[in-house]
């Protein structure tokens, strides 16, 4: 018979074992990460200034920039971040606080997760099919916005599922028990008790959107524009307008696309400029969701 | 020797408190309440007397904590429950288990507070106003007074009046649980449903809630289902023993602790059984 002492540190040996393959394989991932990153930072940030920043694409590599580019990502996300928060995060609701618990809820809610592992080409040819050429709303921003936020929804939908789910009965207990009904206990307890996992769930799929090629190149994302859209804003009453939204449009990852397919290197050190862009613009979201999270939890 | 414990405690307390008519809050008639196939409650009977304390005891298991949450029709809030009998409220006598009786209307009218302190995630002043919110209070005057009349009532607002704006959860457990009965006390309930209100607490957290229930009772009808048999006797004045959701006997502490009538009641209130 072995020993006590024997036994602890035959465990003690498979802990270590295991810790240091655990921080093999994690080094693997992460060492690839920094060095696709480094990669293109070295190449791409010499080539980063105000004018690459502000200039429309060009024939001519040095004269080249991303301002369309940039730009039309951001009035996409837009669009996007607008129909797709609120879209999933009322299916969300529905199906965890509402929906009754029956074989059709129950296809749905396959359905909706299966919907998160369809390609998204298959969502481009649904928007060309649907929403360029069925309804007529043109290879148009607020057709990029659509199929985006279509993509998306699944995530928002299921995020929001499991950060209901997660809270404990026990508040909604509380709140019926005051006799508050239903819309008011999810509107007053429920919703901004799950707005942490509703915001992390909003970014994962934001970050998914901003970088994704194949829907908009389906539905006719330009890689050559030379004007932007129409201004949000205008001096006259009502002050805003929507034209924008039928504008046509570039992305970061369409203009990045373009250049990389062309032969010149001095277009793929331009590619790689526009992927810095597009990190950190993917980095600026993630930090202003990670700071609206925080602010939350202060408040609570 | 627990025997003689809970007489001591019965006879402190009885000296104090004068008899007095006896009106009745609610009547319990004939209940049954089944969990699907499950019959958890069986032929209920049970008086509940206007501005006393009424516990329930028993094992775990036998029903009283069942029982208690038929009186906010908790039990609406899951499928396949079914209630058969009434649960009269007075004095205006309305079946609170009816089936034309709206659940809501009923939670409206009685207030609860759960096992584990429960608030939401909110400020302690709004913990304490949601109550009133629901019902469409929304002036301000009016919340700040209520408010305070409510935490004060709870014994909490000397802790919490200069940081209304904080945080629920920055309280100890013993504080939110008296902030959760503030928030029941807030809208003024004609009945308050205690649950376990203490199991969660240390001892000094729940010597101060106990006192706040003896209190309370001054003004209002309280409910309470209780693990702990030396705090039904330091508070309660009905006790209902619950065995396997039936309803083995029923009358005032006194008789209950020292000299109840059935033999099951005495095993286990002197600690031989449960």
């Amino acid at each position: 018979m072995k020993s006590y002492q024997q036994i602890i540190s035959g465990n003690k040996r498979t802990d270590r074992t295991f810790v240091v393959i655990g921080l093999l394989v994690l080094l693997i991932a992460m060492l690839t990460l920094v060095a696709l990153i480094l990669d293109l930072a070295i190449q791409g940030l010499p080539r980063l200034d105000w004018d690459f920043m502000t200039n429309f694409p060009s024939r001519r590599a040095a004269r080249a920039g991303i301002m369309s580019a940039w730009v039309g990502t951001t009035l996409v996300m837009i669009v996007t971040a607008a129909l797709a928060i609120p879209l999933g995060v009322a299916a969300g609701v529905y199906l965890e606080e509402y929906a009754p618990k029956n074989w059709i809820t129950d296809i749905i809610e396959i359905n909706v997760t299966n919907l998160a592992g369809v390609p998204s080409i298959i969502y481009g040819l649904l928007a060309l099919g649907l929403f360029v050429y069925g309804l007529g709303l043109g290879q148009t921003i607020q057709v990029a916005g659509l199929v985006l936020a279509l993509l998306i929804l699944p995530i928002v939908i299921v995020s929001t599922r499991e950060g209901i789910r997660s809270l404990p009965q026990s508040m909604r207990e509380g709140s019926y028990a005051l006799g508050a009904d239903q819309w008011q206990t999810t509107v007053r307890y429920i919703l901004p008790s799950a707005r942490p996992a509703i915001l992390t769930g909003s970014i994962m799929g934001l970050s998914r959107a901003i970088g994704e090629t194949a829907p908009v190149i389906t539905i006719g994302a330009l890689t050559f524009i030379a004007f932007l859209p129409p201004s949000p804003v205008q001096e006259s009453v009502p002050f805003i307008n929507f034209d924008w939204l039928e504008s046509p449009f570039s992305l970061l990852p369409i203009q990045m696309f373009n250049w990389i397919s062309r032969p010149q290197a001095d277009f793929h050190v331009n590619a790689a400029a526009a992927g810095v862009v597009l990190l950190a613009m993917t980095l600026l979201m993630n930090s202003f969701a990670i700071y609206i999270r925080y602010r939350l939890r202060k408040v609570l | 020797m627990k025997d003689l414990d809970l007489s001591a405690l019965i006879e402190a307390r009885d000296g104090q408190k004068p008899e007095t008519e006896p009106t009745l809050r609610a009547n319990v008639d004939q209940l049954n309440f089944w969990y699907g196939d499950f019959q958890a409650l069986k032929n209920i009977n049970l008086p509940i007397h206007d501005k006393k304390v009424t516990a329930l005891i028993g094992a775990s298991g036998c029903g009283k904590s069942t029982l208690l949450r038929c009186f906010n029709r908790m039990h609406d809030l899951y499928h396949n429950n079914r209630y058969e009998g009434a649960i009269t409220l007075y004095p205006e006598g309305d079946n609170i288990v009816g089936a034309k009786t709206d659940p809501m209307l009923i939670r409206l009218r009685v207030g609860m507070v759960f096992q584990k302190p429960n608030p939401f995630p909110k400020s302690i002043y709004e913990n304490v106003a949601a109550g009133l919110r629901i019902r469409g209070i929304n002036k301000r005057t009016i919340l700040d007074d209520k408010v305070e009349a409510a935490l004060t009532g709870a014994a909490l607002w000397d802790e919490v009046k200069d940081r209304l704006n904080e945080g629920a959860y920055s309280l100890s457990g013993g504080q939110q649980q008296r902030l959760c009965i503030a928030r029941a006390l807030a809208p003024e309930p004609e009945l308050l449903l205690l649950d376990e209100p203490t199991s969660a607490l240390d001892p000094i957290a729940t010597a101060k809630v106990e006192d706040l229930i003896e209190k309370l009772a001054d003004n209002i009808t309280i409910l309470i289902v209780t693990h702990n048999m030396q705090q039904a006797a330091r508070i309660s004045d009905h006790v209902g023993y619950m065995h396997l959701g039936e309803m083995v006997e029923f009358d005032l502490a006194s008789r209950i602790f020292v000299k109840p009538s059935k033999e099951q009641t005495r095993a286990y209130v002197t600690g031989r059984f449960g």
